[in-house]
């Protein structure tokens, strides 16, 4: 997950005295949830080692999380291939590709773009149509479909580049908009209402494969997953991603050393864009159509949040957002219709409390770790995760509790737990009437939550808080041999 | 032409409103730097609070407590939470309110339920204002207007007139030194946080009786706003100004013109297949505002008003 | 002889504000020229007109003989002309050798050869190396720019600048911040690694001056009002006034 630290460590630590922690904001406790207040992102506490540069060879250590997305990827033979394993699993590595593709944009060379969507979208729709229209195998499809998401960004590109930042980021949104009204309103063009659906088994077999059972159609797509995964991870090694990363830290100076900044963000655009035209077709070959909810907003916020929640800075930090979004997406969205609601807490929570992200946040914690030992800082870790499982605990209930309120029978078990009938709360009637007209233990357990939760924050909050002063000291320590 | 002008003020009135919020969002995003993507959620809210509280208590009290209670709302979002990240940049920022947008419209869903809310004309905006040729000018479009413009007046006033507004324009720039002369900064910011959101919040109660209440009305209305920033210049009110009025009447006319795409091209000299010649320009109106924006900056990458050194 | 960079009558307003009132100045190839005067005379400026970053709002800018007056800052880089920062412009994310083979990637031989920019040059790699050790860096090589300490980034500034190739450099303040060593240290450096190159140099430290300029002007209230050797520009008596507040 860090390829910044990967290799760098083994090799620098001989060669250089101990280089301190970059200096931190002191660990203060001010939100309940989050006893320690984040460092500013752009340098995040880690001993100062840098990306590899090319030519510097792979550790063991850096194979890991490779192996690791395999394995995840390769679950169904082991664990029988039911369909909904299938269907979650394909779904995610779907957002594996798409969220990479979109922190090409956003980590590499910083541009939030709200309309990714559209390249997904577009990029299945090429793929769709050459399908029905040529009959080429099935098995090359993504690699059409990137071929037209990309075309599509050389289109785009050239108006949203003229832009950088917040401007940036309307223009997507603007073209975003523009792609979800124009499949609405142009007629044939995304076939209307039902949308263009393929079929896999038209297809030439490959080696006797027709890709007609689900089974085989994940099998292509977890392929294609590992390898848009590791043509993303080759990209983002060469050279001309440190271009775009100086594009990212320092437009001006970028400019100053003869580079053109909007040039590389339309290389990045349309590179971005070729591999979500892929992961689109790949969408596509799970589902066998394409609609306009694969060019929709919700399709480009979702990518956004994963991209968000598993972190910009590391590689595998998009993989671990995809992860997260598809289980509230697919698990919890099919316990409950508060899954939404869910998704945005957590986003903004993470925003909150780690906004470099969990690949971040954890790179940070094993960092102190390193520097402080496990024993130490046990205590303080144990107090914050029952915290946060209470807090969790106690949101739960209170969402689904509203939720059931309003929603009634349509929560299914949910809402017979907590005494709701049919319905129970009508369009347009305010809720707390439909609340109170409900059982009391919901309001009872909140109570005894809320107590709890206050009660294992302050200890969380303490033990940190006692943690900070040994931080700085061990910081004092190391850095008095260095000269200035 | 008779219904041309009736049209035309309509397309006005349209703007104006857009011109409420997005006159809120450029303040927001002068003073605190950041674009407020829950704005329209804002607004929303605003909307929905309107109906609730003007079903109970009447519409003029409707038109004072939802913006306040509204802007209060936001003075604690900012305070407590936009604050917080501050620290951390812009970006961080903008993407604590696109997760605010999600829960206020996740809230909204839980509070009102899914299905469209209609709020009532109140009787005495009931009514056409005048007919011209047999078109009619509502009355409650007017009042629209005329609150709009009353509004408009007032940001002026408040800005360039008032002591306030003088310390507001000089901490758009210059924070520190601002602080440093004894002013409250951070309590300005959230003052001007919270009246932005107010003002969309009154955008959406008084926009409520013409336009459908629903969930969706967010993200709908919420990308031509942004879109309109966009085109007026990053920063400009009176860019904000101008484009919504642009988009307003251009939007509003084209949804009322029975003129078809084949009509309009063939002027052109060009052809198009059927299906694609039968469509109307009402039938295009959603794509209008995208289709300004492409236009708009693929001839001049700033935006109408927009200042140079914006774009990199 | 062509100069290196020339500035023709170049007068710069903001608003009603006339920041440069025509300020006249040729530099020779291979001289190294500073550029001092009192805060507020507009040298900051001058240089952000020179390197492009905004327009004058009169006169013309030559860079051997060919005017760059209008050009984007990327293309005035391109041709040959390089700036360091006066607050430290560094990429803050990239590691040190990333931030020189940025700068070495676009170095005129280079910068078409855009395969180089997928599969990686050892030439351009041993170009980033060589700067590297010129500004004394090898040992930070693989640490992150941002966490750098102040003199390091200032060097890491020049390393940039340099690594390029170019033949006119625009330094702005280079020793702004440091102690007495550090700035010694700093200039000793300017002095090795600009060795055959065009200097034009924004500077408040005097020993720095004086002790490397081959020429130096005067810029006061937007308008140069003196040209000329070190000792010259020590005796002039105009520039005493504008100093020093004497009568003569």
């Amino acid at each position: 997950m860090r390829k910044r630290d990967a290799g760098a460590e083994a090799r620098g630590a001989a060669a250089r005295p101990e280089r301190p922690e970059h200096p931190e904001h002191p660990e203060h406790p001010e939100h309940p949830e989050h006893p320690e207040h984040p460092e500013h992102p752009e340098h995040p506490e880690r001993p100062g080692t840098a990306p590899q540069t090319a030519g510097r060879g792979p550790s063991a250590r850096s194979f890991a999380p490779w192996l690791a997305l395999a394995v995840f990827l390769a679950l169904p033979p082991f664990v029988g291939s039911q369909s909904w394993l299938l269907a979650y699993l394909a779904q995610t590595a779907t957002m594996i590709v798409f969220a990479l593709s979109y922190n090409l944009l956003l980590g590499e060379t910083g541009l939030l773009s709200f309309g990714h969507a559209a390249y997904a979208g577009l990029g299945a729709l090429i793929a769709a149509r050459m399908f029905n229209a040529t009959g080429m195998p099935l098995v090359l499809l993504p690699l059409v479909g990137g071929m037209g998401g990309a075309l599509c960004g050389l289109l785009f590109g050239l108006i949203a580049t003229r832009r950088s930042g917040t401007a940036f980021a309307m223009i997507t949104l603007g073209l975003g908009e523009l792609v979800v009204a124009a499949a609405w309103t142009l007629p044939g063009w995304f076939g209307g209402e039902a949308g263009i659906a393929i079929d896999r088994a038209s297809g030439p077999r490959f080696f006797g494969l027709s890709f007609g059972p689900a089974r085989e159609a994940y099998a292509l797509i977890a392929l294609w997953c590992l390898a848009a995964s590791a043509a993303m991870f080759a990209l983002s090694r060469t050279p001309f991603m440190r271009l775009a990363n100086a594009v990212r830290d320092n437009p001006a100076r970028a400019a100053a050393i003869g580079c053109y900044p909007a040039r590389i963000r339309y290389g990045v655009v349309v590179l971005s864009a070729f591999f979500a035209g892929m992961a689109g077709t790949m969408g596509l070959v799970n589902i066998e159509l394409v609609s306009t909810e694969s060019v929709g907003m919700m399709r480009s916020g979702a990518v956004l949040i994963a991209t968000v929640i598993g972190g910009t800075a590391a590689f595998f930090g998009p993989v671990a957002g995809a992860l997260v979004l598809t289980f509230f997406s697919v698990i919890v969205a099919s316990v409950t219709r508060a899954w939404l609601f869910y998704l945005g807490l957590f986003f903004v929570a993470v925003v909150l409390a780690a906004p470099d992200g969990l690949a971040g946040f954890c790179a940070r914690h094993a960092a102190r770790i390193a520097a402080q030992g496990w024993r130490r800082r046990r205590a303080a870790y144990l107090w914050s995760a029952l915290a946060v499982l209470l807090w969790s605990a106690a949101v739960v209930l209170a969402v689904q509790w509203a939720y059931a309120a309003r929603f009634g029978a349509d929560e299914g078990a949910a809402g017979a737990i907590f005494g709701f009938g049919a319905n129970a709360g009508a369009d347009g009637a305010p809720l707390a009437s439909a609340l109170s007209a409900v059982s009391w233990w919901p309001a009872v357990a909140l109570a005894l939550l809320a107590a709890f939760c206050a009660l294992t924050t302050r200890y969380a909050m303490r033990a940190h808080a006692r943690l900070a002063p040994q931080a700085g000291r061990a910081r004092v320590a190391s850095s008095s041999g260095e000269t200035r | 032409m008779q219904s041309f002008i009736v049209n035309l003020l309509n397309g006005l009135s349209y703007g104006l409103l857009l011109f409420m919020l997005s006159a809120g969002l450029t303040l927001i995003f002068s003073m605190l730097g950041v674009l407020n993507f829950a704005h329209a959620s804002f607004y929303m809210l605003g909307a929905y609070v309107g109906f609730s509280v003007a079903a109970r208590a009447g519409f003029w009290s409707a038109l004072v407590i939802a913006p306040l209670g509204v802007g209060l709302l936001g003075a604690a979002f900012e305070h407590w939470l936009l604050r917080r990240v501050r620290a951390h940049g812009h970006l961080p920022e903008l993407l604590l309110t696109f997760g605010a947008a999600y829960l206020l419209g996740e809230l909204v869903k839980l509070g009102w339920g899914l299905g469209p809310l209609s709020a009532p004309v109140p009787a005495v905006l009931d009514g056409p204002l005048f007919s011209l040729y047999g078109a009619s000018f509502a009355r409650y479009r007017a009042f629209m207007m005329a609150v709009s413009l009353a509004m408009l007046a007032a940001l002026v006033a408040v800005l360039r007139v008032s002591r306030t507004g003088l310390v507001v324009r000089a901490a758009l720039t210059h924070p520190q030194a601002v602080e440093a002369l004894g002013h409250n900064v951070p309590a300005v910011f959230t003052g001007v946080f919270a009246a932005g959101t107010a003002l969309a919040a009154l955008a959406g109660a008084i926009g409520a009786p013409l336009f459908v209440i629903e969930p969706a009305m967010a993200e709908s209305l919420g990308s031509i706003v942004f879109v309109v920033v966009v085109i007026g210049g990053l920063g400009s009110l009176s860019g904000a100004l101008v484009a919504s009025l642009l988009v307003g009447c251009v939007q509003t006319l084209a949804v009322a013109s029975d003129v078809s795409l084949g009509e309009v091209l063939s002027v052109a000299g060009v052809a198009l297949p059927p299906d694609w010649d039968a469509l109307t320009l009402a039938q295009l109106a959603p794509l209008i505002p995208y289709l300004l924006l492409v236009a708009v900056l693929a001839l001049r990458p700033r935006g109408l008003f927009g200042r140079r050194g914006d774009h990199a | 002889m062509i100069p290196a960079l020339g500035l023709y009558n170049i007068e710069k307003r903001f608003g009603a504000t006339r920041i440069l009132r025509g300020v006249d100045l040729e530099i020779e190839p291979g001289e190294r020229h500073a550029l001092i005067g009192p805060n507020g005379a507009g040298k900051s400026t001058l240089f952000n007109l020179i390197a492009g970053g905004a327009r004058p709002s009169a006169g013309r800018i030559h860079l051997f003989g060919a005017e760059i007056t209008r050009l984007a800052p990327a293309a005035i880089a391109r041709r040959g002309l390089a700036r360091s920062f006066q607050s430290t412009s560094v990429f803050a994310r990239l590691s040190v050798l990333d931030n020189l083979r940025c700068a070495a990637m676009l170095a005129e031989r280079d910068r078409t050869r855009w395969w180089q920019r997928v599969t990686g040059s050892p030439a351009i790699d041993a170009r980033a190396a060589e700067v590297l050790d010129a500004v004394g860096l090898g040992a930070r090589r693989d640490v992150q720019a941002g966490t750098l300490s102040y003199a390091e980034q200032r060097a890491l500034d020049l390393g940039i600048a340099l690594a390029g190739g170019a033949h006119t450099l625009l330094l702005d303040e280079p020793t702004a911040g440091m102690n007495r060593a550090e700035a010694a240290r700093a200039i000793e450096l300017i002095r090795e690694t600009t060795a055959g190159r065009t200097l034009l140099m924004v500077e408040h430290d005097m020993d720095a001056v004086f002790t490397l300029a081959d020429r130096i002007s005067v810029l006061v209230q937007g308008r140069i009002i003196a040209t000329g050797s070190p000792a010259a520009i020590r005796a002039d008596e105009a520039v005493r006034a504008a100093y020093l507040g004497e009568r003569t």
